[in-house]
């Protein structure tokens, strides 16, 4: 059942089992796995069925660090922000999630094991079922092309699946709406998630109306699940009982946001027979009816010798390099290129795939190359609450997004592998448009991976949630969605809060019961 | 400084570099690569003639281009504005590769031998950067020999 906040006589307070504070991929996923277990759910979600400018300006927010639009990049209305999600599933690798010596603050209270037996579910509700993410034969066999066997070490392909994408909102929206014991309360902003005096429990949660409205919603447990800058702005903002928010007792929550740094323009690649590289590393291909394309990762031996952060990246044609007799000089990326396939031709062939000579018309191809890294966790990358003040009256985030010189040093040293393997086939020579590598001299985008500002650890002096997502301190209140990442990986994340957002509701099943 | 050193010091806005006629002069000496080499002290840093071995025709595809790079990496390794060095480093790498192998073999062999080389540098991780390029360290030292004989 849906009910507009905005409709409701005012002081309503609405009741149920469980409060699921945000309408996106986790709270909607929560609320599916719960359906029909006998536990009543109330999604509260902040904005409509449907983007409205009005609603989604309460996202603004200020920016101190990284170029970064703390609007732009998320989306308040149901469904959150797979609306504007491009579809990218992988699953984590195991040594995203594990105590790495040379990563400060690594280390999930769990290995990959644990979230292995949710990321298959997890691949049917994102529609990419069944995960074909690291087997090279299965996509060999599919696309009739044998792949590349690499032989630095260094590098290994692995497989990104592309969902549809699927849009939670609308696509699970009839399915919500006929559920028995699911309410969705829209247009209803949290905010304050009311403690008791001892901060041990959530009483209830405070909701107001951009029509100027006040109801509450009282539960026996609740999640927060409105997203990664949200999840720790909607803490901080609860700070009647604890001064420095809920949970915050040991200055954690908003700290340590990453993101996945996303790099264009650094590199590229030439090749002189586009043959030898197999078309599902070059461009996203349509097998049994699905999408996927080859990314290069660095194999997890060379990341612990080498004591680096993970790395993914992915290639596409991006045009041919034409013969002349003469290098257009007006063109000096184009003369370059054409100078390194002609003086290597010897070198960029095997016995099956003999380089082509050079009369014909184009020498070979160049491919752009993209790039998403991990970050390290950064405690001095936060979310803070700003001095400047939204429509209700509540403080804005301030964003200050930081990377390090650990993370620059490990993505140069993860390029270069780069090199060397495509160096080593014989397939091409790679070249690097840096300027200067003490510094991110091409321009740094996020991905719009809001993650690690509630992060999760055992500890409660290292994490605000634990193991179960459960808010230290806190018996009946737990986060979910990709701020409880402790470190970030470099896959997507939307299949794996898919797939912890499982885990947690078996959790809560056995608990609520 | 003497007339054949200022002749190969680099000029304004590009590289030291030998004319084909001096390179045919030198050819005409009659100078054997091996005996040559073998001449120079490694100390030596004084320019040398050069004569193009057979076995770079086997290896580099278009010259002008392999030149061009070439001349790329002696502006960033000017000590290696000497064939002798040049010739011997590539050696001694072919040597690490295939103790036997003499560069004095078929220009084939050779070829398929530096071909194996530059791969295995790649895998080694024994590279260098010329104009943003990524290169095996032996691969960029014969576009550096190729640029000092045409």
């Amino acid at each position: 059942m849906f009910t507009d906040a905005r409709n409701l006589p005012d002081r309503t307070s609405v009741e149920a089992d469980l409060a699921i504070i945000g309408g996106g991929v986790a709270g909607i996923t929560l609320a599916r796995a719960l359906a029909g277990s006998g536990i009543s759910v109330c999604v509260v979600e902040a904005g409509g069925l449907k983007p409205d400018p009005e609603v989604q300006s309460l996202y603004e927010g200020e920016n101190r660090g990284i170029d970064y639009s703390p609007s732009g990049t998320r989306l308040r209305f149901f469904g959150g922000s797979s609306n504007h999600w491009g579809g990218f599933c992988r699953p984590l690798d195991p040594i995203d999630l594990e105590q790495r010596d040379w990563v400060p603050f690594s280390g999930w209270p769990f290995t990959i094991d644990e979230l292995r037996r949710y990321y298959e579910p997890a691949a049917e509700i994102v529609e990419v079922a069944p995960g074909r993410f690291d087997d090279s034969d299965y996509w060999e066999r599919v696309t009739g092309e044998k792949l590349p066997e690499w032989v630095t070490g260094r590098m290994r392909l692995q497989f990104v699946q592309f969902s549809p994408p699927t849009r939670f909102g609308s696509r699970y929206q009839d399915e919500i709406k006929t559920a028995a014991d699911i309410r969705v309360l829209l247009n209803a902003n949290v905010t304050r998630i009311s403690a008791g005096d001892d901060a041990r429990a959530v009483e209830r949660l405070d909701i107001r109306t951009l029509n100027g409205l006040r109801h509450s919603v009282k539960a026996r447990y609740y999640v927060l699940a409105a997203g990664g800058l949200e999840n720790a702005r909607i803490l901080l903002l609860s700070n009647d009982v604890v001064q420095a928010g809920l949970g915050n007792q040991n200055d954690l929550v908003g700290r340590f946001f990453m993101e996945h740094p996303h790099l264009s323009g650094f590199a590229e690649m030439v090749v002189v027979d586009i043959g030898r590289l197999p078309k599902i590393v070059r461009e996203r291909l349509k097998a049994q009816g699905r999408f996927a394309k080859a990314a290069f990762n660095p194999t997890q031996s060379f990341l612990r010798e080498q004591r680096l952060l993970n790395a993914t990246f992915t290639m596409g044609v991006a045009g041919a390099v034409p013969a002349g007799k003469q290098p257009n000089r007006a063109d000096a990326h184009d003369a370059a290129r054409r100078d390194m396939l002609l003086a290597a031709r010897h070198f960029l062939g095997d016995e099956q795939h003999a380089a082509k000579p050079g009369q014909e018309d184009d020498v070979g191809v160049w491919l752009g190359i993209g790039a998403a890294c991990e970050q390290v966790p950064n405690p001095d990358s936060r979310v803070t609450l700003s001095a400047q003040r939204d429509v209700l009256d509540l403080a804005k985030i301030k964003l200050d997004w930081r990377l390090t010189e650990q993370d620059r040093l490990s993505f140069y040293t993860n390029l270069r592998s780069l090199a060397l393997e495509f160096g080593a086939l014989g397939i091409g020579r790679m070249r690097e448009l840096i300027a200067d590598r003490h510094d991110w001299s091409q321009p740094v985008h996020g991905g719009s991976h809001h993650m690690g500002t509630t992060r999760m650890s055992d500890d409660s002096s290292r994490g605000v949630v634990d193991g179960n997502c459960k808010v230290h301190a806190v018996d009946n209140f737990y986060v979910a969605g990709s701020s409880v990442f402790p470190t970030s990986g470099v896959s997507n994340p939307t299949l794996t809060i898919v797939a912890l957002t499982l885990r947690l509701a078996d959790h809560l099943k056995e608990r609520i019961r | 400084m003497n007339a054949e050193h200022r002749f190969l010091l680099p000029r304004p806005g590009g590289s030291g570099r030998y004319t084909r006629r001096t390179f045919l002069l030198t050819a005409l000496l009659g100078l054997t690569v091996g005996g040559f080499a073998a001449s120079r002290s490694p100390a030596d840093t004084s320019p040398d003639p050069c004569v193009e071995p057979r076995w770079l025709h086997k290896t580099i595809g278009d010259r002008q281009s392999a030149a061009r790079i070439g001349r790329a990496y002696l502006d960033l390794h000017p000590n290696y504005r000497r064939c002798h060095r040049l010739i011997a480093d590539i050696e001694k790498a072919l040597k690490r590769q295939d103790a036997s192998f003499s560069l004095t073999a078929d220009a084939e062999q050779t070829g398929s031998a530096l071909q194996r080389l530059v791969r295995k540098e790649f895998t080694r991780g024994e590279v260098v950067s010329v104009a943003g390029w990524v290169l095996s360290g032996t691969e960029a030292r014969l576009y550096a020999l190729t640029a000092m004989s045409v």
